[in-house]
């Protein structure tokens, strides 16, 4: 069944974004995107340090694949902007994740700043995936703005502590009619899985495939939860009940009635 | 002369270029990202942009991210 994912006038067939931080070594990010199966990547820009240079990541994203950079290390809206503009200078397309953060400990988004910045950056053509705490205020302005999708954080970057903000996703699927993708925090392909039955329109997914034992074998497992989970919520759940519901006929085996 | 470069202070040639930066800092040109006293430049402008002292240079590149 064709079920894309439609964001920016792009179709896409996977709902897994893999983020290509954190990996043991480069030469693993092409095999993993590919045993995940996901179409869009993202990655970062930093200063360059001539003493260390570094390889340049986009060699190891397979073609095809839609590069979305991120804005970390931006701590306000200017800074992200200037960004993005670099990444799209740099050739990666007009796609941006907006990441705007401003505390160290948790690493948790500045929704207003990221509101600033989306209309910024949408204004300027982008296609822009603000990465916010979940909050339907935001989201109904990020909407507003011209966000394609919002992307709320599901537990603090790289704890791959699940779906602690459930609650706070649940009713941005349920109100907003922009794509919601559950980014940062999911540790396991089950809360993936979960996300999708939800009804979120992708996940994005880093440290929990880069620092898994075996990473590409990590991705494949998430892609197949996506698609699980994905495929689950399309079935629709059945409800939960308080008591036993049988599964099997009860009566008129030995008896009619009880 | 001196020039601000990711935000050290650095000695450079006068009427050095910023090709000739990138150039001297074994950097590939593919890769890197210039931004000149604030404004992108994109490369083909490299060559014909004379440093003057105190001219400040950001220099990025894409790295792995999340």
């Amino acid at each position: 069944m064709s079920d894309p994912l439609i964001i920016g006038g792009q179709k896409l067939f996977s709902r897994l974004f893999l983020g290509t931080g954190k990996f043991p070594n480069n030469k693993m990010i092409p095999e993993a995107v590919t045993a995940s199966g996901a179409q869009v990547v993202t990655i970062a820009l930093r200063r360059v340090d001539p003493e260390f240079p570094e390889e340049n990541i986009v060699n190891f994203v397979p073609k095809g694949c839609i590069l979305m950079p991120n804005t970390s290390g931006a701590r306000n809206a200017r800074e992200a902007v200037r960004i993005a503009r670099m990444a799209r200078a740099a050739g990666c397309g007009n796609w941006v994740k907006i990441e705007v953060i401003a505390d160290n400990r948790y690493l948790l988004p500045d929704n207003y700043e990221t509101i600033k910045a989306t209309e910024e950056l949408a204004a300027d053509g982008f296609v822009v995936l603000p990465y916010v705490s979940p909050d339907l205020m935001v989201a109904r302005k990020l909407a507003e703005v011209g966000a394609a999708a919002v992307m709320p954080l599901g537990a603090p970057i790289g704890s791959n502590r699940g779906l602690q903000t459930r609650e706070l996703i649940r009713i941005l699927i349920e109100e907003i009619s922009l794509p919601v993708i559950v980014d940062a925090g999911i540790g396991r392909p089950s809360q993936a899985a979960e996300a999708m039955e939800m009804g979120a329109a992708a996940v994005l997914v880093n440290t929990a495939i880069a620092t898994a034992g075996d990473p590409v074998a990590m991705a494949r497992a998430f892609g197949r939860a996506v698609e699980a989970g994905r495929a689950a919520f399309l079935a629709g759940p059945g409800e939960v009940q308080r008591y036993a519901r049988a599964s099997s006929p009860l009566t008129g085996f030995l008896r009619d009635e009880d | 002369m001196k020039i601000f470069l990711n935000g050290k202070i650095a000695d450079f040639v006068e009427g050095s270029s910023i090709a000739d930066l990138v150039v001297l800092k074994k950097l590939n040109s593919n890769y890197v990202i210039v931004e000149y006293n604030n404004q992108i430049v994109q490369k083909d402008s490299w060559p014909e942009i004379q440093l003057k002292n105190e001219d400040k240079i950001e220099i990025f590149q894409l790295v792995g991210g999340g």
